[in-house]
């Protein structure tokens, strides 16, 4: 087939090259979908209100970590100054986010024998340590002079770790 | 269209964990970024606006159920265009879409306003038939193969080939 030449007075194999490659990638719809998407993806499994039991030891190591926070919000007047730059806290993210995402792959293989409530609750309460987390990291670019939460942004981040190593698998085991 | 820098890939697998962890804000920004290629591809699979929307919407929350899944083997506007193929295709094969004979000749353009007005590309692929739309926007638009086409749409290779062939006769010739 000749390039130039048109089939049948039709648009010739060249031209219509160049109209399909002048397509435009993106059509935005006439009304802003994000509304409903986000009523669905809010109505799904894990945004609904969880199961309110589990093992008992399973609560107490929860409870431990959470409590071990607090504590250190409360003493967190004696921490030392920490220089904030928010290149800084960008660098502290991507090195959090890189060893915690393997340690959350493990979590899920290694709990995957709980029962579903009490799989549903840990997983309520990372969630929560991880919207904390983000919450933190707002504010601190917001108030990048309030060194205490740096430092309480670096605890927030070792009681999650701390959490995500733990086999509650035998913490059931040894009720 | 440009390919996107190291910079924004980093950003977007930012975008991408923290949505994972059920950040919606963030899954919103991905929405943002990608919600008018998605919607392109919707509107001229399916042709109705109304339903090309709610396919849209429907593509991102299936996106959102299966982000567990996503491994970041591809880039992940890849993996939701998949997505939003698969849904629209779904669409289309529940209503029966593909059953248009190959004997059109010529497409009717339904509004001109004047009888030499240039017809756009756009307009003359919303006229075309069902089947030869569909297979014409999954092999010359989004890049699949004869062989993928005929699996997603549950037609012979041959036809497939055939109903692309008749899109392309069909737009040239309205084009002209």
């Amino acid at each position: 087939m000749n390039d130039r030449e048109p089939e049948n007075n039709g648009l010739t194999e060249l031209e219509f090259a160049r109209r399909l490659r002048e397509l435009d990638d993106e059509i935005q719809p006439e009304r802003d979908l994000w509304v409903g998407v986000q009523r669905q993806i809010l109505d799904l499994p894990h945004h609904r209100e969880p199961l309110f039991w589990m093992p008992y030891a399973v609560a107490a190591s929860l409870l431990i970590a959470v409590s071990a926070l607090m504590l250190n919000v409360v003493q967190m007047q004696r921490v030392n100054s920490i220089p904030i730059q928010l290149t800084g806290l960008d660098e502290l993210q991507h090195e959090y986010v890189r060893v915690r995402n393997p340690m959350v792959e493990n979590f899920t293989r290694v709990n995957e024998s709980l029962d579903e409530g009490t799989r549903t609750e840990l997983y309520r309460n990372l969630e929560i340590m991880a919207q904390a987390r983000r919450d933190i990291e707002f504010q601190i670019r917001a108030n990048p002079d309030n060194h205490r939460l740096i430092a309480m942004l670096m605890k927030l981040h070792e009681q999650e770790l701390a959490l995500l190593k733990t086999d509650f698998t035998n913490l059931s085991r040894s009720m | 269209m440009s390919r996107p820098d190291s910079h924004q890939l980093h950003d977007e697998s930012a975008l991408v964990e923290r949505a994972k962890n059920n950040d919606y804000r963030a899954y919103e920004d991905l929405y943002r970024t990608h919600v008018g290629r998605v919607y392109a591809l919707c509107v001229r699979l399916i042709k109705d606006k109304d339903m090309a929307e709610d396919i849209t919407q429907e593509a991102f929350v299936q996106a959102w159920r299966n982000l567990p899944k996503f491994r970041g083997d591809s880039a992940f506007g890849t993996w939701l265009y998949r997505i939003a193929t698969n849904t629209a295709i779904s669409y289309l094969r529940r209503e029966k879409h593909f059953k248009d004979s190959l004997d059109v000749d010529e497409l009717e353009i339904e509004y001109r306003e004047t009888p030499d007005e240039q017809i756009g590309l756009e307009q003359a692929i919303g006229a075309l038939p069902d089947g030869a739309r569909a297979v014409f926007n999954l092999y010359s638009l989004q890049g699949y193969t004869h062989d993928e086409i005929s699996g997603m749409l549950n037609i012979a290779p041959g036809t497939s080939k055939a109903q692309l062939h008749r899109a392309r006769k069909l737009l040239k010739a309205v084009l002209s």
